[in-house]
């Protein structure tokens, strides 16, 4: 892996609003780290993994995955569990972005191994500063191990 | 029939009393032949007395005949002789025959030598008297031969010399004082063997008297020890009817039935609870084979099997479900237990039978298992509702916000865009999609919260309140600045709670007490405990705020039910929802008095064991 090449943010978002509004949070935080946005967890998956389409463009591990809990096809839990139980992304931080403050989420997401579980906020400057500041901690800040690649 | 009851005790206590009844016949053959002893003793010794009394008596009586003889014999030899003398004299002096002396001395002289030998064998046991005797013979014998001389001179006429015969015969031979003497001295033994016979005769009757004395003891001892013994046997036969009337009333009372089979399994009798359900009494019908009682009721082929193999095998049988119908037409459920006994009157052993009757608990046990089935139905019901809950929330947690979100995130982003160029209204109206997204936002938490709270699993265990609601004052005061509370706080118990529920129980009163008395000067909070008379706690939380009208105080515990103005008091109307939620979920009530402007008091029970809610 290139040390020099900026490690991308990997966005799994269904909601078109709830990813614009992300993105333009960590554009404005001015984080030079791509963002790349997936739509559901299969796609996710496919990015970690390169295959889907991503399939022939092998990209380095992200600095951070931002998952939405529920999304079509395969929901963030499931994910991370595949994440957790892959010798080769089981190091990837995650990070679950969701809606939901259900005990049994928040529950299952630590007991899979997640990194940090945020509930979005409703304002939207409290949204912006909570996406923010997981941008600035996890892709500048946070020193990652070097991966098997 | 009557006999039953005293089997069924004396088996009960079977080899007691066999070991019992041994030691009995011991001790009644040790006293058979102590009395024989003592009716041998008083009757042997009495006899051998008077058997020695009688043959002293009649050796004493022999003496004396035998002294009477002696003397008769020893004077019939002194009249011989004399008669002799006189039939000679007479002779002599011539007034007498010669012939009839003649006569008269041949007579005498016969008669003397017998009298003298039955003398010497009448005392042939005494050697002094013989000697006597042969003295008294010699001299008889010369008397005798000179009287026969002085007869020959008289028949021949020379009358001197027969005189002179005669009278050298008395002068030579005095047999008076020796015939005296042997008469003495058999008198005088005589004397001593009477005074020997009395004095034998006074130890006899010493001896008879203390045998006597003896014979009354011995009498008297056996009469006491027989008293004693009837006496015995007479309370011991007393409280032996007593006992078997006892427990003849005991079995006879029993509401089981009972029943003592033979090993042929025919009855031998029966309680009045068996006769009262299967009509059969042997005591009066006489027996039956137990497959003939109470048409039917005992014809289960696999129960009789069984009772035959207890009495073969000598084993129990223990709770034997059967199903019959009794005489009064009623199908019953009833356990049967068996077990063998020995009977202490009869040879072979007998079957004990009893008979529960477990109709009404099975019923019992039938309605418990159907009410149960219900109970399950219902609380699977529950969870259905509750899943449906749990999807409800999880919807509502993921979905709902999420446009809230984006209208809220979207009206600032359009604020942001629109800049400079958006007029005071558009500003106006974007701040209030903004505010009422949030609002709603902050609603639907609410709710969320509340909801959970009805659906969490309890976490029980011991919670100070004391602490809990020192923690909720300090949290509550830390961001109101500076106010004038006095707070009265009483000590306050240790429960049996969820502490997080209870947390925000105290957090919402104190949180309320707080904000409503916001317009006094002086405020006063009061916090309260007190046990009940069953042991429940009491919480109170008074205040002198704002209080409330009491005609509303059914909306107090709604949810976002509000008394005042949002103007006046800030809130949602969650809170008081949520105490209510907890507390009832505890187990416990919730309610509250007030007067508008005077102050409000909260009141909240907990039970005294404060059992975990069911529901997870």
């Amino acid at each position: 892996m290139n040390k020099k090449e900026l490690r991308t943010i990997l966005l799994a978002e269904d909601s078109p609003a709830d990813a614009e509004m992300a993105i333009d949070a960590l554009r404005e935080a001015k984080l030079a780290n791509p963002v790349v946005h997936v739509e559901d967890g299969v796609e996710a998956l496919d990015f970690l993994n390169s295959t889907g389409r991503f399939e022939g463009d092998p990209k380095p591990l992200p600095a951070v995955v931002l998952l939405d809990i529920k999304m079509p096809r395969m929901d963030g839990l499931e994910v991370l569990k595949h994440l957790r139980s892959d010798e080769k992304l089981k190091r990837v931080p995650v990070v679950i972005l969701s809606s939901s403050r259900e005990e049994s989420d928040l529950a299952r997401s630590w007991d899979l191994g997640v990194n940090a579980y945020v509930v979005k906020p409703v304002d939207v400057r409290q949204f912006f500063d909570a996406v923010q500041t997981l941008g600035q901690f996890w892709a500048v800040l946070n020193e990652a191990p070097e991966s098997d690649d | 029939m009557q006999e039953s009851p005293a089997y069924i005790v004396s088996n009960a206590r079977g080899e007691s009393i066999v070991a019992g009844r041994i030691g009995e016949r011991m001790a009644l053959r040790w006293r058979l032949v102590g009395l024989l002893l003592v009716v041998s003793v008083s009757v042997a010794l009495p006899y051998l007395v008077t058997r020695d009394s009688t043959n002293s008596a009649m050796k004493a009586r022999t003496w004396v005949a035998h002294t009477a003889e002696v003397k008769s014999v020893v004077y019939r030899v002194l009249f011989h002789v004399r008669d002799m003398e006189a039939a000679v004299y007479s002779s002599i002096n011539d007034f007498g025959d010669a012939k009839f002396m003649q006569f008269r001395l041949q007579n005498d002289a016969r008669e003397v030598p017998d009298l003298l030998n039955n003398l010497r064998n009448l005392t042939v046991d005494n050697s002094s008297q013989q000697v006597r005797i042969g003295s008294f013979e010699a001299v008889v014998r010369g008397r005798m031969k000179l009287l026969a001389e002085a007869a020959d001179f008289a028949r021949k006429g020379d009358v001197k010399r027969a005189y002179a015969a005669l009278s050298d015969g008395q002068k030579m031979f005095h047999f008076r004082r020796l015939g005296a003497d042997i008469v003495q001295t058999e008198e005088q033994l005589m004397t001593e063997r009477s005074a020997s016979a009395t004095e034998r005769t006074h130890r006899l009757h010493f001896v008879q008297a203390v045998t006597t004395a003896a014979q009354l003891v011995l009498l008297f001892i056996v009469v006491v020890v027989s008293e004693r013994q009837i006496s015995r046997r007479l309370l011991a036969e007393r409280e032996t009817r007593e006992a078997v009337a006892r427990a003849q009333s005991i079995v006879q009372a029993v509401r089981e039935p009972i029943a003592v089979l033979d090993d042929e399994l025919c009855t031998v009798s029966v309680n009045a609870a068996f006769v009262e359900l299967y009509g059969h009494d042997p005591a009066r019908e006489g027996s039956r084979h137990l497959s003939e009682v109470g048409e039917g009721a005992w014809s289960d082929k696999a129960l009789l099997q069984r009772l035959t193999d207890v009495m073969a095998r000598s084993r129990e049988l223990w709770d034997f479900d059967l199903e019959q119908t009794t005489q009064d037409g009623v199908d019953r459920h009833v356990v049967i237990n068996a077990r063998q006994m020995e009977l202490p009157e009869r040879t072979h052993a007998v079957l004990l039978l009893t008979v529960s009757d477990v109709s009404a608990r099975r019923m019992a046990e039938e309605q418990v298992f159907e009410l149960n089935r219900q109970l399950e139905g219902k609380i699977e019901q529950i969870s259905d509702v509750n899943r449906e809950l749990e999807a409800f929330s999880y919807s509502v947690s993921h979905d709902l916000r999420a446009p809230l979100r984006h209208i809220a995130g979207f009206s600032d982003k359009l604020a942001r865009h629109l800049g400079d160029s958006a007029d005071e209204r558009s500003a106006h109206y974007l701040d209030i999609i903004g505010d009422a997204a949030r609002r709603m936002a902050s609603l639907i938490d609410d709710l969320l919260v509340y909801s959970r709270l009805g659906r969490g699993a309890m976490r029980m265990q011991s919670v100070d309140m004391q602490s809990l609601a020192e923690e909720a004052r300090s949290l509550t005061t830390s961001n109101i600045g500076e106010r004038d509370i006095e707070w009265r706080i009483q000590p306050l118990p240790v429960v049996v709670g969820d502490e997080n529920m209870l947390r925000t129980v105290w957090q919402n009163l104190i949180g309320n007490a707080v904000k409503y008395t916001g317009q006094r000067e002086h405020a006063i909070i009061e916090i309260t405990a007190e046990r009940s008379s069953r042991g429940d706690y009491l919480f109170s939380v008074k205040d002198n705020g704002a209080g409330f009208d009491m005609r509303f105080v059914n909306k107090l515990f709604g949810v976002f039910q509000r008394l005042h103005k949002t103007s006046e008091f800030t809130g949602s109307g969650i809170g008081l929802a949520n105490v209510r939620r907890i507390v009832a979920r505890h187990g416990g009530r919730t309610w509250a008095e007030g007067e508008p402007d005077k102050g409000a008091t909260f009141h909240f029970s907990l039970p005294a064991s404060a059992s975990a809610d069911a529901q997870s």
